[in-house]
């Protein structure tokens, strides 16, 4: 009961910070970074996986609510998370980095370097299909394209300095 | 039986990936209203091309009743010409009423703060302060103090809805008054909110750089003179033709505080005149 109050909380406070300040901020037409995909990559890989799509799925709605883009956030979540999932079963050996007494794949579990192209990998699907869903126009793949790779990156940096934060704690 | 449970329980993660990925799309398409729009604009592309591949086959069947049916209009209307001629009307003359014309194109101004807005999604919306109460209705012009910000979209009591020019819905022609030109279609490409394109200017026009854009006097919304803003950059390419215009806009709308909110008095009736037209194009 606990554990799930504690993802509720930081589902909620992710969605907040996502509404109220970075969309706020308007650093530039060609940077809208989206650093609540952080949440997927805290949630555990031992979770049930039918929770975990659930999951993705009230947490997408209730950006899309607040901010007021129904279904958009839902839907690039959802994907990104049947990806992850599949990406995490694939390509490591769960059971070893488990023994290593991690439940998320993180810089320690995997190493910098290769923890830096998993995570892009995964925040640039994610970035893809939510301007795609948002322009809804295959003539501009283009910009879609660039605002997805520059937005991308910020991310990452976002999502790099989180995790670091959380170790330090 | 038991082998569709079995079918259904052995997939049963892609199936509910699937059924909430489905569900998603769903609002998608059902609550954004771009989107819905180019979903069932598209859906109903398809349907009247089919409609008319088929209307195409089809009206070769009765090609000889409708030559029929000519040749006897043909005659009717040769008898009704010479019956026309011999008779001798007189034209009345319309008489042009002064006070009429005086009265005709009259604005109120409105003015309101802004609540809300946004420059970083590909449509954006603004909502201001003032709504049904303060008599602001749909499609009014909406301007800042240094050229046009949007069209009302959807008015309540207290608040409204602004469509903003940074929306793909938003199209105006605008007012070159250097070349008297009234051609083209503004429109935004969801890039930089400094920019603006102006589509569908024929290549032979001289548009330069540094003319500035304003209101036409052929918009049933705006009235006309107020500025958009300047140009910026022209492209002329030799296989397209039209020019490739960029536009400063004149509004910063990442800076948008006080608009003023411009209301045409005879707008009910301008609409129903335009309802008319349209009624027309698709009867026909």
């Amino acid at each position: 009961m606990n554990s799930w109050l504690k993802w509720f909380f930081t589902a909620l406070v992710w969605a907040l910070i996502q509404v109220y300040l970075v969309d706020q901020l308007n650093i530039a037409w060609w940077i809208k970074p989206l650093p609540y995909v952080y949440f997927i990559f805290i949630l555990p890989f031992d979770i049930n996986k039918f929770g975990n799509l659930v999951i993705a799925y009230f947490f997408g709605l209730s950006i899309d609510i607040l901010s007021g883009t129904i279904g958009i956030h839902t839907a690039s979540t959802l994907v990104t998370i049947f990806v992850k999932h599949f990406i995490d079963h694939r390509f490591f050996n769960l059971d070893s980095i488990q023994l290593q007494g991690n439940n998320t794949i993180n810089e320690q579990a995997i190493g910098r370097m290769s923890y830096i192209g998993y995570a892009f990998s995964i925040i640039f699907i994610h970035h893809f299909l939510f301007f795609l869903l948002d322009y809804f126009n295959l003539t501009q793949l283009p910009l879609i394209f660039l605002l997805s790779a520059t937005s991308s990156i910020i991310t990452l940096i976002i999502v790099f300095l989180a995790s670091k934060l959380t170790r330090i704690q | 039986m038991i082998v569709i449970f079995r079918w259904i329980r052995n997939r049963a993660y892609p199936l509910l990936f699937v059924v909430l990925l489905i569900s998603s799309l769903l609002q998608i398409v059902q609550y954004n209203l771009y989107q819905r729009s180019v979903f069932f604009n598209q859906t109903l592309g398809f349907y009247r091309k089919i409609d008319k591949e088929k209307s195409d086959i089809t009206a070769y069947f009765d090609l000889k009743q409708q030559n029929e049916a000519l040749q006897l209009e043909n005659q009717l209307l040769r008898n009704q010409l010479s019956w026309n001629l011999q008779s001798t009307g007189v034209f009345n003359e319309v008489q042009i009423n002064d006070s009429n014309t005086k009265s005709f194109v009259r604005f109120e101004q409105i003015s309101a703060q802004v609540v809300k807005n946004s420059t970083n999604r590909r449509n954006n919306f603004i909502i201001i302060d003032k709504g049904k109460k303060h008599g602001i209705s749909k499609n009014m012009a909406v301007v800042g103090p240094n050229g046009i910000v949007g069209i009302i979209f959807e008015s309540k009591d207290n608040y409204s809805l602004v469509l903003s020019v940074l929306n793909s819905k938003f199209e105006l022609t605008p007012y070159i008054r250097e070349i008297t030109l009234n051609q083209g279609v503004i429109s935004w490409d969801g890039s930089n909110p400094r920019f603006i394109d102006l589509l569908e200017v024929n290549r032979f026009e001289k548009v330069k750089k540094g003319m500035k854009l304003f209101t036409s006097n052929y918009s049933l919304i705006f009235p006309a003179g107020i500025p958009i803003g300047t140009i910026n950059d022209v492209k002329t390419s030799l296989t397209s033709n039209f020019h490739e215009i960029t536009i400063q806009l004149s509004t910063d709308f990442t800076r948008l505080n006080q608009v003023t909110v411009i209301k045409l008095k005879e707008q009910l009736e301008l609409e129903q005149i335009q309802q008319t037209i349209q009624q027309n194009e698709e009867n026909e």
